[in-house]
């Protein structure tokens, strides 16, 4: 792994932010930085592939342990979300994504944090990095695939899922969870579905019925969520 | 073998465009007290209705971010952003943004009883990305 320096391109804020990343400046200070970049080696890659799909079953063995010797408490999971989070574990719905956070020095990979539950910075993995390869290094690779596979585990679930697909979160000054949610919603309209953003607060409850509704009032059957289930479980809907 | 290929947008492309071309938009606003912690939007209300040319305790902030990972009595605080909202916007406040003209509750039917712990609330970031600013994020 070696890091290179490069100048940024000359207009590049507004490339990104119509690229999707219109958070590319946090209080002021350039959050996305491309004045270097990391190149690695395809055993380098390959090597962070193996080690991420290791911690995944890890993670899920810990899950497992979690449920098997009742350890929710020790997690401050409530009763009532723990009988959630076994019924779950055992329905297996599908899983979209994750975000690992890892530590690497070109030899040795730490964990730092696995967030599977609202991971953003997807804009930047799928989108925006790939563009500025594009625009630098037009014959280059960027070592990931993360938005040809998003569309196909999509297609895998077009009949899984309820039409529409909804994509619901919270959207604040920095537009940042919208725009991850946006993107998301592109790839499942790429992949067939037929797609709608909401807010949070948009869902209903159906008193008569017990579903869960758009503003339209048509039960939600399939939604993907950019909003932390510690929020949800202590909100008037739970 | 490349490993990825083409990558095509439409519907992100066509948000990001209308978030940062020209087009009509309502800036955010959010009740703050003088540390920035955000309060109650009704404490702003009420303000507005005593104090009509500012000047008080608590006040608008428009634009800004709560994502700095600040939190204060378990409320999010502001960064960033003015005290006066851009010229010619419209402002709303992020419930009221998030309504779409939706109303609490209609008939059986009740709305909002998701979302608060953003607007206000405990936090007010859902996403935890790769800022290292962010609620939980990489920078913890």
């Amino acid at each position: 792994m070696k890091r290179r320096t490069i100048a940024a391109r000359s207009n590049w804020e507004s490339i990104v932010a119509s690229q999707g990343l219109t958070y590319h400046h946090v209080a002021g200070r350039p959050y996305w930085n491309e004045t270097s970049f990391y190149e690695f080696s395809a055993r380098e890659i390959d090597n962070l592939e193996e080690a991420t799909n290791q911690l995944h079953q890890m993670c899920l063995a810990a899950v497992q342990r979690v449920i098997d010797e009742d350890l929710f408490a020790r997690l401050r999971i409530s009763a009532p979300a723990a009988t959630l989070v076994r019924r779950t574990w055992e329905a297996e719905p599908p899983a979209i994504y994750g975000r690992f956070d890892l530590a690497y020095d070109g030899a040795q990979i730490k964990l730092l944090e696995y967030n599977a539950d609202t991971p953003t910075a997807l804009v930047e993995a799928a989108v925006v990095q790939w563009y500025w390869m594009k625009d630098n290094f037009p014959g280059c690779d960027q070592f990931n695939s993360i938005h040809e596979r998003l569309i196909a585990k999509w297609k895998e679930l077009l009949s899984y899922c309820g039409t529409p697909l909804y994509f619901a979160g919270v959207d604040d000054a920095a537009h940042e969870d919208l725009m991850t949610l946006t993107y998301l919603a592109d790839t499942a309209q790429q992949a067939g579905h037929r797609v709608t953003l909401l807010d949070m607060a948009e869902i209903g409850y159906d008193h008569d019925s017990y579903h869960f509704v758009a503003p339209t009032r048509e039960p939600i059957r399939s939604i993907f969520k950019l909003y932390p289930w510690e929020w949800m479980v202590a909100e008037e809907f739970a | 073998m490349k490993r990825s290929r083409t990558v095509v947008l439409s519907l992100l492309s066509a948000t990001a465009l209308g978030l940062t071309g020209c087009e009509s938009r309502k800036e955010l606003k959010t009740c703050v007290d003088p540390d920035n912690v955000v309060q109650d939007d009704d404490k702003c209300r009420d303000v507005d209705r005593r104090y009509p040319y500012g000047g008080s305790y608590y006040h608008w902030i428009y634009g800004g971010s709560s994502r700095d990972g600040t939190y204060v009595s378990g409320r999010s605080r502001m960064f960033g952003g003015s005290n006066a909202p851009d010229a010619g916007v419209e402002t709303a406040t992020p419930s009221e943004a998030a309504a779409h003209g939706g109303s609490i509750s209609e008939g059986h039917v009740s709305y909002h009883g998701f979302g608060a712990s953003a607007h206000g609330g405990e936090s007010g970031h859902a996403g935890e990305g790769g800022h290292g600013t962010g609620h939980g994020g990489a920078g913890e």
